[in-house]
């Protein structure tokens, strides 16, 4: 049941932070001065603003619809053949997933973005993916991982260096250090 | 039209252009093959290398990439009994069994084939149609645009999963994005919460980036699908054999090519519908309805015939009134509207060297798919063996480039991460992503025409008055209604 209640607050939450993005946005448009020329009905602000009600409103009609769902569950009631389903209103995620295999991913491209302006992009790539590559490749000899990673992050900055720095003379970000 | 189509042919049937659409149809047909990857993500990363090119050479070669994309699917489906992309699901049913069975040569003829002839005929139909109702849509005024742009935005409702507030949610995110930064009458800037980098506004390609490859990647890599060998050495296409297969069920192929091509007409549906429908349908027409699911040829030709059509389909209302059906179409918008056109009603008279050369370039581009799938079988099983977790920096380092390539900004690779991070977040959360997209393309053409019609007629009333206008709203309300019928009708079943 403690389950059941945490998965039933996250569509209230996710309707609560749209209100509250909604309501930066409102914010925002309300310090802007307005910009209005001759027949313009409509000033530039205008149109953003109503959208961002409209998203006001459905944040409050997620959150609300999803506060009444809640209530709608009997609480001594028959348990659901899956107590592990997710209500009715609510989309659970479609597979068990594992964040602790995308997130060090994620990190390591924030960490990749972060080094282009520094590194420049050529450097930088072979770093990142010859980290990547090193992790993900199941090889037990040592040398030949670290071969084959080399070989990957040093062959894909090749054909990028030639595909767009040759011959379609599209420079890609240098850096201070190449 | 004969002559424009002829004048179409003779500017894609150039060797350079030729080359392009062919490594874009091996492009398309190894994302669609490899479960995680996808075509949208293909055209996506292929983009910036379309940039340096003319108008004709790019979308000929995008267009090789969506259609070898529709046609790769089958690979994953029928060696692996994984579908590539949604729009092969059907294929799996009776492709993998075959294959299993001992016939994957013959499972692919099948499939190859069907796919062929039911992209030679969605291409046909989008010849011959689009520039029709385009012609028809060039009478349409501001009013009617608002009301038809807001009718194209209903598709958000279909496209929206389970919660349609969520998808609501998430296509008016993207209506919001889209007026970042100058407005499009005056100029004036708005919502950049003071920041320089966003007073350019969101360029919907970094976000598309973003939005659609990065967060896909990062939930492919939560699921970790693990490598996959095909074992079979049985992989030689009996041609033959194939055709007769087909010859002998021209029912199916022709009730599912039509069936897929008017579907990917429709908003908010697409060949990931497309195929199941047409398997349905094939099925229940089938006087051998038993043998479907053990390796029937009529399921595999129902399921890929359907998907291929599906591709010319969702084109004729993206190209003739400038609205995208389905997620790969609004990608495909986007990536027309970076060299420089603006897809809709007059795109075809405009441009109609481009407008043609991008017909014969769909008509060309089946012929090529059909070409690489049949001689580079091989190769396509070899790469299905690569696992996500080395392909993902791989692709990642292409999104990078992607984003930059735009404006030669690293603002924009900033905001392409930014997009991506949100869209993991939004995915986590099960909001879906295709919506906040289609928000952020169709939402500036909306404001635009709603204040040139208020400034041409100070009122709201010609949005319900003038006839055509009321319909399309009436439609728009018509089309909500149908899927929130069918949402209650699922959740009281």
């Amino acid at each position: 049941m403690l389950v059941k209640r945490s998965r039933l607050s996250r569509d209230s939450l996710i309707g609560c932070g749209t209100m509250v993005l909604a309501g930066l946005a409102l914010w925002d448009l309300a310090r802007t001065p307005p910009r209005r020329f001759g027949m313009a009905v409509l000033s530039s602000t205008d149109y953003p603003t109503a959208v961002a009600w409209v998203l006001l409103a459905f944040g409050g009609l997620l959150a609300v619809t999803s506060l009444f769902g809640s209530a709608a569950v009997p609480g001594g009631g028959a348990a659901p053949a899956d107590a592990t389903a997710a209500p009715a209103g609510e989309t659970a995620p479609p597979v068990a997933r594992s964040i602790t295999r995308s997130a060090p991913v994620l990190l390591a491209t924030i960490v990749f973005i972060a080094l282009i302006p520094v590194a420049g992009f050529y450097p930088a790539t072979v770093i990142y993916l010859g980290v990547l590559v090193y992790a993900a490749l199941e090889i037990p000899s040592v040398a030949l991982r670290v071969l084959s990673a080399a070989a990957v992050a040093v062959g894909t900055a090749g054909v990028v260096y030639l595909v767009f720095d040759v011959w379609l003379n599209y420079f890609l970000p240098r850096g201070r250090i190449w | 039209m004969i002559a424009n189509l002829m004048g179409g042919f003779s500017a894609i049937l150039q060797p350079l252009t030729l080359v392009l659409m062919t490594l874009g149809s091996v492009w398309g047909i190894v994302f669609a093959a490899i479960p995680g990857l996808s075509t949208g993500m293909a055209v996506v990363l292929a983009l910036p290398l379309t940039y340096g090119m003319s108008s004709i050479d790019g979308l000929a070669t995008l267009s090789g990439i969506y259609l070898g994309g529709m046609s790769g699917g089958l690979i994953g489906s029928t060696l692996l009994g994984i579908p590539g992309t949604a729009s092969a699901v059907a294929t799996t049913f009776d492709g993998f069994p075959m294959a299993r069975a001992g016939f994957p040569g013959k499972a692919m003829g099948i499939g190859i084939w069907a796919s062929f002839f039911g992209g030679i005929f969605g291409a046909i139909a989008l010849v011959i149609s689009a520039p029709s109702i385009a012609r028809l849509a060039t009478r349409l005024g501001p009013w009617e645009y608002t009301s038809l742009v807001i009718l194209g935005m209903t598709m958000i409702a279909s496209l929206s999963g389970k919660s349609v507030p969520k998808g609501f949610i998430s296509g008016i995110l993207g209506v919001i994005a889209g007026t970042v930064g100058s407005d499009p009458i005056f100029g004036a800037t708005r919502l950049t919460f003071g920041l320089r980098t966003l007073r350019g506004g969101l360029h919907f390609i970094p976000v598309m980036i973003g939005l659609f490859a990065i967060s896909q990647l990062m939930s492919d890599l939560e699921k970790n699908h693990a490598p996959k060998q095909y074992s079979g050495d049985r992989l030689r296409i009996p041609n033959r054999e194939s055709l007769r297969t087909i010859a002998g069920n021209l029912r199916a192929l022709t009730v599912s090519s039509l069936g897929g091509l008017f579907i990917g007409a429709l908003p908010g549906v697409g060949a990931s519908i497309s195929n199941i429908w047409a398997y349905d349908q094939v099925k229940r027409m089938s006087p051998r309805r038993a043998r479907f699911g053990t390796g029937e040829p009529e399921g595999i030709i129902a399921a890929e015939a359907s998907n291929s059509a599906t591709a010319g389909g969702t084109l004729i209302p993206m190209l003739a009134l400038g609205l995208p059906g389905n997620p790969i179409s609004v990608i495909m918008m986007g990536a027309v509207m970076i060299h420089g056109i603006t897809p809709g009603p007059l795109f075809i008279s405009r441009h109609a060297d481009i407008a043609y050369g991008l017909f014969a370039a769909f008509l060309v581009v089946n012929v090529l798919v059909l070409l690489c799938q049949l001689l580079f079988t091989r190769f396509y099983v070899k790469v299905l063996s690569v696992p996500v977790r080395i392909l993902a920096p791989i692709v990642i380092v292409f999104c990078v480039i992607g984003a930059f390539a735009h404006n030669n900004r690293m603002s924009d690779v900033y905001i392409m991460l930014g997009s991506g991070v949100v869209g993991y977040a939004l995915n986590r959360l099960g909001i879906p992503l295709a919506p906040a997209i289609l928000g952020l393309i169709l939402g500036p053409t909306l404001e635009e025409n709603v204040r040139i019609a208020l400034m041409t007629t100070n009122a709201f009333t010609p949005f319900v008055t003038r006839p055509i206008s009321a319909l399309f709203l009436l439609l728009a309300l018509v089309s909500v209604g149908v899927v929130a019928r069918e949402r209650y009708r699922e959740r009281s079943e």
